[in-house]
């Protein structure tokens, strides 16, 4: 039987300061080797979800909590910040949030010399990620002064530092070029299919991973509207026709014309060759 | 105003290879240009030379004829709005109203139009629920979006703004989209560096390609983001409607290739009816 890795169980929470709830009952679970994507309008509460199943949420950010998180059975509320380190590889929206070293070498370093690993062990882990996210040509220079994308991979290459069974990143292709969006979101689903770590993203670039993803939660002023298959997803009123992928969207635009969806295709495409697939 | 760069090198740091490596173009009054390339390109770098952030090491930057190389930083302020890439180093007043304020504030000027300019971007944004809030305690894509609106709240005839449509969700992309275009119909110049290949598709006629310090390409949009070999010198990725295209002509060699969505749309209609014709 596959574990859940996630249980979310009627979450809410209002940040001090703050007259409205950012997040409202919120349930959904998510099993061992799940890919999830969050969507949803800005505001709409992706990054206070994201910061409630690492701790930080309730354990930092001050306000009201309700409800429970628990990560492979055991709830956040009776875990350390630092042991959910072990298990949640996580990468803040913004990359300045996280660096602190003196170099990106040190800064990948960082998180494994926390956990006492063994220095030539922690050697090779940073070769590797380095390597994995192709830092060489930075990897002595101070994170402060690298460009935005590359402070974004560098803080990606200290998320996987642990080597993580959950890892939770919140809009991370932000700062990439889309080349480098998409290898990024590749790597993802290496690690997803092949390592069968558990991924949770807030994305934007939906077009370059909603394949790979296996459902998708869509947010609204801080409400769970839907969490279902993606291709349900899309076809769920509820999910705003505007931030449909485009090749959803263009196929659902010729279905509702000329009706394809079941003369030529049982499911919705979501790739330019599953597309094209249902057109031949 | 026009901005002109004439010969202009740069590094940060005399034992390393040089960032921007002769570089000369002119952007005309009133255009709307695009800057794009891989992470580490050095657009960040390219832009700060637009106003005096950083001093080139050899070569001129020049606006209409001033040669701002020779100017102080500071009166650069009144002519050119700049918009960081991270809002963290941009944003620091008590509230979003006072952060608005403060940039005409500084510029001494007159409350009345000040207020209006405000009360405009404000509509235009929808983030009247955010003045009395901390730009601290927002969601990031309201943090950016703030960050962006307390540039355009000093009128200035030049813009340059870094990466302004991350985290940005579909709606205030078309907003922002269409406000920059409403601007430059009044005669303001406007730069922006992303890596958001549908913003500039939809809104910005004109894209430079930076690549290893120099200038790949310069030219109209659609041609610049159609040409396979320039996508991968500057890190990008061919536009998910233009793979479909190529895939649908390989079927139909009298498919016609377009990046506008409308146009696929139609064309794929197009195909299918005829495609019906045939059979029947
Ligand atoms: N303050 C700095 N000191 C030294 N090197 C720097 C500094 N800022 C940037 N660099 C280096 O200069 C190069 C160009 O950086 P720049 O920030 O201009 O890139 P960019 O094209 O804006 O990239 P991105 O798309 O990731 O934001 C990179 O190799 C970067 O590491
Ligand atoms: N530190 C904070 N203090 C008070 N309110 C906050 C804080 N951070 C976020 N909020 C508010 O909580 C709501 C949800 O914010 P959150 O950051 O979770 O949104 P998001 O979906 O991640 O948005 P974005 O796509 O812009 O990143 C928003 O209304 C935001 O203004
Ligand atoms: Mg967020
Ligand atoms: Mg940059």
């Amino acid at each position: 039987m596959v574990e859940t890795a996630v249980k979310i169980d009627n979450v809410s929470f209002k940040y001090r300061n703050s007259d409205s709830f950012a997040l409202r009952r919120i349930s959904f679970e998510v099993a061992e080797g799940e890919f999830i994507l969050l969507a949803g309008f800005s505001g709409s509460g992706k990054s206070t979800l994201l910061k409630c199943l690492n701790g930080l949420i309730p354990h930092f950010h001050a306000g009201s909590f309700g409800g429970n998180v628990e990560i492979f059975g055991k709830s956040t509320l009776e875990s350390e910040t630092t042991q959910l380190a072990k298990q949640v590889g996580f990468v803040f929206q913004n990359p300045e949030n996280q660096i602190s070293n003196l170099t990106v070498e040190r800064e990948i370093a960082f998180p494994l010399e926390n956990f006492g690993v063994p220095k030539n062990e922690i050697i090779s882990r940073v070769d590797e990620l380095i390597a994995l996210l192709n830092l060489e040509e930075i990897k002595y220079k101070s994170p402060y002064s690298i460009s935005g994308g590359e402070q974004q991979l560098t803080a990606i290459a200290s998320a996987l530092a642990l080597n993580p069974p959950i890892l939770v990143l919140d809009e991370v292709t932000a700062h990439l070029s889309p080349r480098s969006a998409v290898r990024i979101l590749n790597l993802l689903n290496e690690l997803n299919t092949k390592h069968k770590k558990t991924i949770i993203i807030a994305e934007h670039r939906l077009d370059r991973c909603l394949h790979f993803a296996n459902k998708l939660a869509f947010l609204e002023k801080g409400q769970l509207k839907v969490f279902d298959d993606v291709r349900t997803v899309f076809q769920n009123k509820e999910f705003p026709e505007n931030m449909l992928p485009k090749i959803p969207s263009l196929f659902l635009k010729l279905d509702k014309e000329i009706g394809l969806l079941d003369e030529k295709a049982n499911e919705l495409p979501l790739t330019v060759e599953e597309l094209v697939a249902t057109l031949k | 105003m026009m901005i002109e760069f004439e010969n202009v090198s740069f590094r940060y740091d005399p034992k390393t290879d040089y960032v921007l490596n002769d570089i000369t173009f002119k952007i005309n009054k009133a255009e709307f240009v695009a800057i794009v390339g891989k992470n580490g390109a050095g657009k960040t770098t390219l832009i700060k030379h637009f106003n005096g952030l950083l001093k080139p090491n050899e070569g001129i930057v020049r606006i209409d004829s001033l040669d701002i190389t020779k100017e102080p930083i500071s009166k650069m302020a009144s002519i050119i709005g700049y918009s960081f890439q991270n809002p963290n180093h941009q944003l620091f007043a008590q509230n979003v109203k006072k952060e608005l304020e403060f940039g005409p504030n500084n510029l001494k000027v007159e409350e009345s139009t000040r207020d209006t300019t405000i009360q405009n971007l404000v509509d235009t944004f929808q983030i009247n629920h955010l003045l009395e809030r901390s730009p601290f305690e927002l969601s990031g894509g309201e943090r950016r979006l703030v960050s962006i609106a307390s540039v355009l709240t000093m009128n200035q005839q030049v813009l340059v703004l870094d990466e302004p449509t991350y985290g940005q969700d579909y709606r205030q992309k078309k907003r922002l989209g269409s406000f920059l275009n409403k601007l430059t119909d009044e005669g303001i110049t406007v730069v922006v560096v992303s890596h958001d290949m549908d913003f500039i598709l939809d809104f910005i006629p004109r894209t430079i390609v930076l690549s290893g310090g120099k200038i790949v390409a310069d030219g109209e949009t659609s041609k610049v983001l159609s040409d396979q070999t320039l996508l991968q010198d500057a890190d990008l990725i061919s536009p998910l409607l233009l793979d479909l295209c190529k895939s649908l002509q390989q079927i139909d060699d009298s498919f016609t290739i377009s990046i506008n969505e409308q146009e696929v749309y139609e064309n794929i209609l197009a195909l299918i009816s005829k495609d019906r014709k045939i059979s029947r």
